[in-house]
C-alpha cells in the first residue's frame, strides 16, 4: 500500500506541477521571469536590437595645421599613394601598431579594372601594404556588391590584389548582416548592415574610384559606403541624395582615398566601354569625404562650374564635411 | 425494463396514423435506486453535454458575423484548445491573449483523462453521431471493431512531427487539429451549403428561414477557393467512421494524442473489478476510444464516455480515483487453476492487467518522429513561396497580420477570419500562392471582394495573433497612429492596356470613385477627347498615388474589366514587412 | 434486439441490416444505477449552464473599439491641390484628333484679369447690379463649367462660352451664359431644342427669345444666350429685360438664315418652331441638314433639305419615299404617291424641288397635307439659286454629329 500511496502522491504531484506550471506561464504578468503571457500581442513581435558604430565613427583627431586634402599626381601608384597620405600627416597619424583596419573598396560590378567601374586593384593593394607597414595587425577588405560577390571580386582583380598584399577578403553571406542604428538618418535610421568585417575593427579606410553616375551625377568617396548596406537597397533611388547624406552620417572613416587613376567620365556607374574611361593619374587622400568629392567633381570629372549634386549641400548641412575644397588646406604633389 | 424497440406507427384501420404511446417510466429501478438515477445516468448527461457543446459551437460560428458578433467569444473553442495554446507557445514563445483558456481543458484532462474527446469536442460528436446513425452492425461485430489496433499509434507520430516543427517556427497543427479542421470545414463548405438551403426555403415562401442564415445580407453567395478539397476531405474523414468507428479521433487526431499523452497522469480511470468481470467483452460494444476496458485499460485512448459502465452486466466497471495500478502482486493463488483470490473474493476474470498508462509508442518511434520533424522544417521553409525573395505577389494577408515568418509561426489555418470577413475577400490560400506551409491560410482575393475600410473583425477573431488585434484607429492611421500611418495591405497598379479611358477611348472612373482613402489614392488626368467615331467624351485617366494607397482592393473589385481587372493590387508596399515596402518613405506599421 | 432475424433468401440480409438508419434501441446492460453518478451529472449540468450564461454575458459586453466610428477620431486630412488640366508624365496619350490650344482660363472664384469678353455686350448691368468676373471656355474645358450639358452644345457647332455672374440687391444674382455656336442655324437649333414645346417665343428683328419665370433664353445671329436668375423678384426680371436689350443692341443679327426666310416669311410659321437636325433626321441615316417645322395642327411636319444638285435631289427624295414606306403602304392620290403610316394613319410624301428636297410628314388629312406640300414646294422654288447653293454647303463651322454622348 505504501508503494501505491507513493505512486499516487507522485502522480498527484506531477498533475499539480504541470497545472501550476502551465498556469504560471500563461497567466503571470508579462514582466515576470519565464512568463509567456502576451495579452495584446506586443510581446510576440520580433524587435531586433540594432547595433551602433562608435560615437565618432573611426575618425582620428582633426588637425588645424595639417592639410585636409593631399593630391598626388603621377604614374607610380605606390609612390603616389604614399605621397598623398604623407601630405595629410603620414600613415602613422592614422594607423597604429596593432590596429585592425578595414579597407572598403568599390567592387560593385563585375567589370575588369580598365573599365573604371571598380576600384583600381593596384591602389587597393598599395593601401593594404601601406597599412601593414604602419604596423596594422590585420587588414580586411570587404564590400557587398550589387552583382554576384565572388564574380565581382574576381573579375575586378581586387580579390587577387588584396590577398597578395596580405589582407583578408570578406565576401557577404546571409548571416553576416545585422541591423544598424544610425540616429538622425532620414531613411536608414535602422538598416541591415554588413557587420561581420566590422567585428573588432578600429580603423576604416574607404577607397573609391571617380565615376559618373546617371542618377546622382557622381559616385565617389561618400557614396562608397552604400556597399556596406544590405536589405532593400533598390529603394534608395527614390531619394538618392538624401541617402548619400545619410551614408555620410552613418560612417565617419579614418580617411578616404579618392582613386583618380582612372576616371569613368560617362555612362556611369557601370560604364562598359573603354571609351568611357580616361586616365586620371591622380590619387587624393583626405579626412573629409565631401572635400575630396568636390575636388574630384571639379578637377577629375572636369565639371568645375557646374553646380554640385544635391548631396553635397545635404551632408554639409549636417556638418559632415566641407565641399569648398579650395578654401581648405590642400597640398598637391607631383610624383615622378 | 422492457427491451423491445418502440414499434413504428401503427395503422389501425379506419383510424389513420396512431402514434406509439410512450409514458415516462418513473418506477424505481430493479436494484432499488430511484428512477432519476437511470434517467440522469452519466451517459445521458454526457449526451446532453455533447449536444450542448455542439450547439454552442454552431452558435458561435453563427454569431461570427458583423451584425451579430457584439462581444461573443466567437473563437472560444479554438482558444480553449490546449494544443493550439501549447504549439503556439512553442513557436512564438508567448501565450497570446485568450489562449490561457486552454487551461480549462488542460486541468480536467490531467485529472480525469480525455474527457474532452467525448464530452465537448464537436468534431468527435460529429463522428460519433455519424457512426451511430449509419453503422448497422451486430453487437459481436461492434465488439470486434472497438478493439485497440496498433494503427492508433499514428496520431502520436503526427503529434511529434507537428510539435517539433512548431518548435522550429512552422506551425502546422492546424492541418489536423479537430477544432481548426471543423471551423475551416464549416466556413468553407457547410455554412455556404446551409445558407444555400435556407435561401432556397426562403425563396419558396418560408421567409423566416432567412433570419437563420449564417451570413445574412450578402448580395452574392459566398465562394471559397479550394472548397471542393475541404469538402471531399470532410466527407472522407466522416465516411471513414463506417469502417473504423471514430476513425479520425483514434488514428489521426493530434489533439487527442496530446491529451492522451497528458492522460498518463490522470488521477481517475475506469477500473475493472477482476472479482466480478466474466471476460464477456460486452464493454467493448460501446467503447468509443477503443481503449480495451475489458483488459488493461489504455488511459491514453480512453475517451471517458462511460458506455462501458452502462454495458457491463456484472457492474464490474467503475470510474474511480486512483485505483490500484497493478493488482497482480495482490492476487493470491493462481488464475489458471481458478483458485485466485483478491482481498478474500474469488477472481473470476482470466485477465489481471488493469491499466496501461502511457501511449503505446516505443521510444525509438518517438525519436524517429522527432527527427522527421527536424528535417521537415527546412524542407518546407526553403520553398520560394514563403521567403522574402520570390514571395507570391498575390499573397496579400489580412490587415493587422504580422510579417510572413511570424505569420507562419502563428496561423493555425482555422479560417475564422475567412468566416467573419463581411466581403468574402479572404480566401484559403492554395499551394501555388503560399506553399504547403501556407495552405489554407488567409489571403485576399480582390476579384471576389475587397477589404472594408472600417472593419477589423478578422483581427478580433484570430485566436493566435497571426492577425494582431487591431483597432479601427490603428488600421486607418488616425489619432495616436497618425505618424505611423495606416495599415497597408499592398499597392494598386494600373494596367493601362486594359483600362477603358487609357486604351479604349471610353469614359470610366469607377476606381477613383470608390477609392475610400482621404485624400484619394487615385487621381485622374482629365481631358476632353474626340473618339474614333466622332463623339466627344471626357476621359478621366487614372493614376496611382502610392503614398496614399492602402491596398484595400475595392478598385480592383469594382473595375468593370472583371475577368482581369485593369487595376489590381499586389503585395508590394504592405506595411507589415520590412522587405516588402515599395517606397523608401514607407514605414513598417506592425 | 429481441426479435428473431428473418432471413430473406434473395438478398441475404436480415431485417435489422436492411434498415436505413440505425437508432440503436436504448438498451443498457448494467444492473445497478448510481446516485453518485446522477449527482455528479447535476454538477456537470450546472457547469454547462454557467458556461452558457458566461457566453451570453460576454455577448452583451462588446469591445467598444471594435465598432468605433473613425470619423470621431479622424485628424484633418491633407487636401490635394489638383491642378486642372494635368497631363500624364509620359505626355499626351491621345492618338489622332488634333486638339485646339487651350484658349480660355480656368474659372476660379478669384481674379481673372483682362479676359476677352467675346460677344458679351460691354454694359450688362441694370442699375443696382454689378458684374463679377468674366470667364471664357472653349471646347476643351467646356465640361468644367457645365459638365453634363457640354455635349448638347458641342454637337451644335460650339465655339466658345462667355460666362459672367451679375450681383444684384439683397443677394440676388443672374448667371449669364453666352454661347457662340458658329451659325444662325445652330443658334436657332439650340434655342428651339431647349424651348419647351408649349412655350411661345417672341421673334422680331432677328432675335428669338422668351422668358420662363426666372430665366431668359435668346438666340440672335450666331449666339445663343441663357440668363438664369436666383429668383423671380422684380429686380431680377428687370435685369433680364436689360440683358435682352443689351444683347439685341450688341450682337450682330447676321444674315437671316434661308430656313427662317422660308418657313417664317414665306410660310408664316413662327421661327421658334424650326428644328434643325444635322444628321439622322427622322431616324433616316441619309437625312442630313434637315430643317423642319410643325404646322399649327401640331402634327403635320414640313421639312426641307438642300441636296446640292437636281440629280441628287431626285435620288434623295426617292430615298425618303422608301424610308416612309417602311412604316406604311403606298396610297395614290391625285397622281401623286403618298405613304400612309400603318400605325398612325398619317400621310407622308417627299419630292425634289430643283436642288432641294421637300416633303410633308405625318399629315393627318391627305388633302391638307397635299396643300401644305404644294405651298412649300412653291416657296422653295421661289428661293434664289445661290441661296440653294449656299444652303447645300451646310452651315458654317459644321456641327458635330448629334447623338447621345456618354454622360
Amino acid at each position: 500500500m505504501n508503494e501505491n500511496r507513493r505512486r499516487f502522491l507522485k502522480q498527484l504531484g506531477t498533475v499539480a506541477g504541470i497545472s501550476l506550471g502551465a498556469g504560471y506561464v500563461s497567466l503571470a504578468p508579462s514582466g515576470w521571469p519565464l512568463s509567456l503571457s502576451d495579452p495584446d500581442g506586443e510581446g510576440g513581435k520580433p524587435r531586433e536590437k540594432g547595433l551602433r558604430l562608435p560615437e565618432n565613427g573611426f575618425a582620428v583627431d582633426p588637425s588645424n595645421v595639417l592639410p585636409l586634402l593631399g593630391v598626388a599626381r603621377g604614374a607610380d601608384l605606390d609612390a603616389m599613394l604614399k605621397a598623398a597620405v604623407d601630405a595629410i600627416g603620414g600613415i602613422r597619424r592614422f594607423i597604429r601598431t596593432g590596429d585592425v583596419v578595414l579597407v572598403k573598396p568599390n567592387v560593385a560590378f563585375e567589370r575588369s579594372a580598365p573599365l573604371g567601374a571598380t576600384s583600381n586593384p593596384d591602389v587597393v593593394a598599395a593601401l593594404v601594404r601601406l597599412c601593414r607597414e604602419a604596423g596594422a595587425a590585420e587588414v580586411r577588405v570587404a564590400d557587398n556588391p550589387i552583382e554576384s560577390p565572388a564574380a565581382c571580386f574576381a573579375r575586378s582583380g581586387v580579390q587577387r590584389a588584396a590577398i597578395d598584399a596580405g589582407s583578408e577578403v570578406y565576401l557577404p553571406t546571409p548571416s553576416d548582416f545585422r541591423l544598424l542604428e544610425t540616429p538622425g538618418a532620414t531613411h536608414i535610421a535602422r538598416w541591415p548592415f554588413f557587420w561581420r568585417p566590422f567585428a573588432g575593427v578600429t580603423k576604416v579606410i574607404g577607397v573609391a574610384p571617380v565615376k559618373d553616375h546617371n542618377l546622382c551625377r557622381a559616385s565617389m568617396t561618400t557614396k562608397n559606403w552604400y556597399g556596406l548596406l544590405g536589405g532593400r537597397r533598390n529603394q534608395f533611388h527614390q531619394d538618392i541624395h538624401g541617402i548619400i547624406a545619410d551614408l555620410a552620417l552613418m560612417l565617419r572613416p579614418t580617411f578616404v582615398v579618392l582613386d583618380g587613376s582612372r576616371v569613368l567620365w560617362r555612362s556611369g556607374p557601370t560604364g562598359g566601354s573603354l571609351a568611357d574611361v580616361r586616365e586620371g593619374r591622380t590619387l587624393v587622400a583626405s579626412t573629409d569625404s565631401l572635400a575630396a568629392d568636390a575636388f574630384g567633381w571639379d578637377d577629375l570629372l572636369e565639371r568645375k562650374g557646374e553646380p554640385l549634386p544635391a548631396y553635397f549641400a545635404k551632408a554639409a548641412e549636417r556638418g559632415l564635411g566641407n565641399p569648398d575644397w579650395k578654401l581648405t588646406n590642400v597640398r598637391e604633389i607631383q610624383v615622378g | 425494463m422492457s427491451a423491445a424497440p418502440s414499434p413504428g406507427p401503427a395503422h389501425a384501420p379506419g383510424k389513420g396514423l396512431a402514434l406509439p404511446s410512450w409514458k415516462p417510466n418513473l418506477a424505481p429501478n430493479p436494484d432499488g435506486s430511484p428512477w432519476w438515477a437511470r434517467a440522469f445516468r452519466i451517459t445521458n448527461i454526457r449526451i446532453a453535454s455533447q449536444a450542448f457543446f455542439f450547439g454552442l459551437f454552431v452558435f458561435l460560428l453563427w454569431v461570427t458575423w458583423l451584425s451579430r458578433l457584439k462581444g461573443y467569444p466567437a473563437s472560444l473553442f479554438l482558444e480553449m484548445d490546449p494544443l493550439v495554446g501549447f504549439a503556439t507557445a512553442l513557436s512564438t514563445h508567448t501565450v497570446y491573449r485568450h489562449l490561457w483558456w486552454g487551461l480549462f481543458l488542460l486541468v480536467p484532462t490531467l485529472l480525469l483523462g480525455r474527457v474532452f474527446c467525448n464530452w465537448a469536442c464537436p468534431y468527435g460528436t460529429l463522428h460519433q453521431v455519424t457512426g451511430w446513425l449509419f453503422n448497422i452492425r451486430s453487437n459481436k461485430s461492434r465488439i470486434e471493431k472497438n478493439r485497440y489496433r496498433p494503427l492508433f499509434q499514428t496520431k502520436y507520430y503526427l503529434l511529434g512531427v507537428l510539435l517539433v516543427m512548431a518548435a522550429f517556427g512552422s506551425l502546422q497543427i492546424g492541418l489536423l487539429d479537430p477544432i481548426c479542421l471543423l471551423v475551416r470545414t464549416f466556413t468553407v463548405t457547410i455554412i455556404p451549403a446551409v445558407d444555400w438551403g435556407l435561401a432556397s426555403l426562403a425563396a419558396q415562401g418560408l421567409t423566416s428561414a432567412s433570419s437563420l442564415l449564417f451570413k445574412p445580407a450578402t448580395p452574392e453567395p459566398r465562394v471559397f477557393a479550394g472548397a471542393w478539397f475541404v469538402g471531399a476531405l470532410i466527407l472522407g474523414l466522416v465516411g471513414a467512421n463506417l469502417f473504423i468507428p471514430r476513425f479520425f479521433c483514434r488514428v489521426l487526431c493530434p489533439l487527442g494524442a496530446f491529451l492522451g499523452v497528458l492522460s498518463r497522469w490522470a488521477l481517475f480511470r475506469i477500473d475493472r473489478d477482476v472479482t466480478k468481470c466474466t471476460d464477456c467483452d460486452l464493454c467493448l460494444k460501446g467503447c468509443e476510444g477503443a481503449s480495451d476496458p475489458q483488459g488493461a485499460l489504455r488511459k491514453s485512448e480512453c475517451f471517458v464516455c462511460f458506455n462501458c459502465i452502462d454495458d457491463c452486466p456484472e457492474d464490474a466497471l467503475t470510474f474511480r480515483l486512483n485505483p490500484l495500478p497493478s493488482i497482480a502482486q495482490l492476487v493470491k493463488g493462481s488464475v489458471k487453476d481458478g483458485t485466485a483470490t483478491l482481498g478474500g473474493l474469488p477472481v473470476i476474470s482470466k485477465n489481471l492487467a488493469v491499466e496501461v498508462k502511457a501511449p503505446d509508442v516505443p521510444r525509438r518511434r518517438w525519436l524517429f518522429t522527432a527527427v522527421a520533424g527536424v528535417v521537415a522544417f527546412p524542407f518546407l521553409r526553403f520553398s520560394k513561396d514563403v521567403n522574402k525573395r520570390g514571395f507570391h505577389h498575390k499573397a496579400i494577408r489580412p490587415p493587422g497580420s504580422v510579417a510572413e515568418p511570424e505569420f507562419l509561426e502563428r496561423c493555425i489555418k482555422c479560417d475564422q477570419c475567412i468566416n467573419v470577413c463581411p466581403t468574402n475577400v479572404l480566401q484559403p490560400a492554395k499551394l501555388a500562392v503560399a506553399g504547403l506551409e501556407g495552405l489554407w491560410t488567409p489571403v485576399m482575393d480582390f476579384s471576389v471582394g475587397f477589404c472594408q475600410l472600417n472593419c477589423t473583425l478578422c483581427s478580433e477573431v484570430c485566436p493566435t495573433g497571426a492577425i494582431q488585434k487591431t483597432s479601427v484607429e490603428k488600421k486607418l492611421g488616425l489619432g495616436a497612429y497618425a505618424e505611423a500611418g495606416p495599415v497597408r495591405l499592398g499597392t494598386a497598379f494600373f494596367d493601362r492596356g486594359r483600362c477603358l479611358p487609357w486604351a479604349m477611348e471610353t469614359p470610366c472612373v469607377v476606381c477613383e470613385e470608390v477609392c475610400p482613402t482621404t485624400p484619394k489614392a487615385i487621381g485622374t488626368y482629365d481631358e476632353v477627347f474626340t473618339r474614333w467615331d466622332g463623339k466627344t467624351v471626357t476621359l478621366n485617366k487614372p493614376y496611382m498615388r502610392p503614398e496614399l494607397c492602402i491596398g484595400c482592393g475595392i478598385c480592383q473589385k469594382e473595375c468593370p474589366v472583371v475577368d482581369d481587372a485593369a487595376v489590381y493590387v499586389t503585395a508590394i508596399g504592405e506595411s507589415r514587412s520590412d522587405d516588402r515596402t515599395l517606397l523608401l518613405s514607407g514605414k513598417k506599421t506592425t | 434486439m429481441g426479435a428473431a432475424s428473418v432471413r430473406n433468401a434473395p438478398t441475404g440480409l436480415d431485417a435489422s441490416e436492411r434498415r436505413v438508419l440505425n437508432p440503436r434501441p436504448f438498451r443498457v446492460f448494467r444492473k445497478s444505477y448510481s446516485v453518485t453518478e446522477a449527482k455528479a451529472g447535476a454538477v456537470v449540468l450546472l457547469g454547462l449552464v454557467s458556461l452558457a450564461a458566461w457566453v451570453v454575458w460576454r455577448g452583451a459586453h462588446p469591445d467598444p473599439g471594435l465598432f468605433a466610428d473613425p470619423a470621431a477620431t479622424a485628424a484633418g486630412s491633407v487636401a490635394i491641390a489638383d491642378v486642372e488640366g494635368r497631363r500624364a508624365p509620359d505626355g499626351p496619350s491621345v492618338a489622332g484628333a488634333p486638339r485646339a490650344e487651350l484658349s480660355g482660363t480656368v474659372p476660379s472664384g478669384g481674379a481673372a484679369t483682362a479676359v476677352d469678353r467675346g460677344a458679351l455686350p460691354a454694359s450688362l448691368s441694370a442699375p443696382g447690379w454689378k458684374e463679377r468676373t468674366v470667364s471664357r471656355f472653349d471646347a476643351e474645358n467646356l465640361y468644367v463649367k457645365i459638365n453634363g450639358r457640354a455635349d448638347f452644345f458641342l454637337s451644335r457647332g460650339f465655339r466658345s462660352l462667355t460666362f459672367v455672374t451679375l450681383e444684384g440687391p439683397s443677394g440676388t444674382t443672374v448667371d449669364v451664359e453666352l454661347y457662340d455656336l458658329g451659325s444662325a442655324e445652330n443658334a436657332l437649333g439650340a434655342f428651339a431644342a431647349e424651348k419647351p414645346p408649349e412655350t411661345k417665343a417672341s421673334s422680331s428683328g432677328g432675335t428669338s427669345w422668351y422668358v420662363a419665370r426666372n430665366a431668359l433664353f435668346l438666340a440672335r445671329g450666331e449666339s445663343y444666350a441663357r440668363a438664369i436668375g436666383s429668383d423671380e423678384s422684380p429686380a431680377v426680371l428687370a435685369q433680364l429685360e436689360v440683358l435682352r436689350k443689351a444683347f439685341e443692341g450688341a450682337i450682330a443679327a447676321g444674315e437671316k438664315p434661308w430656313t427662317v426666310a422660308l418657313f417664317a416669311d414665306a410660310l408664316g410659321l413662327p421661327p421658334d418652331r424650326l428644328q434643325y437636325t444635322a444628321e439622322n433626321a427622322f431616324s433616316f441615316g441619309f437625312a442630313r441638314n434637315v430643317t423642319s417645322a410643325t404646322l399649327d395642327d401640331g402634327e403635320t411636319e414640313l421639312f426641307v433639305l438642300p441636296a446640292g444638285d437636281e440629280a441628287k435631289a431626285k435620288a434623295l427624295s426617292a430615298k425618303f419615299g422608301e424610308g416612309f414606306l417602311s412604316y406604311g403602304e403606298k396610297v395614290e392620290a391625285a397622281g401623286a404617291s403618298w405613304v400612309k403610316d400603318r400605325y398612325l394613319s398619317t400621310f407622308s410624301r417627299s419630292v425634289a424641288a430643283e436642288t432641294m428636297v421637300v416633303g410633308v410628314r405625318g399629315a393627318p388629312d391627305l388633302a391638307k397635307g397635299a396643300e401644305a406640300l404644294a405651298k412649300l414646294e412653291k416657296a422653295v422654288l421661289a428661293l434664289s439659286p445661290d441661296v440653294a447653293k449656299k444652303a447645300a454647303a451646310g452651315p458654317p463651322a459644321a456641327a458635330k454629329p448629334t447623338g447621345g454622348g456618354y454622360e
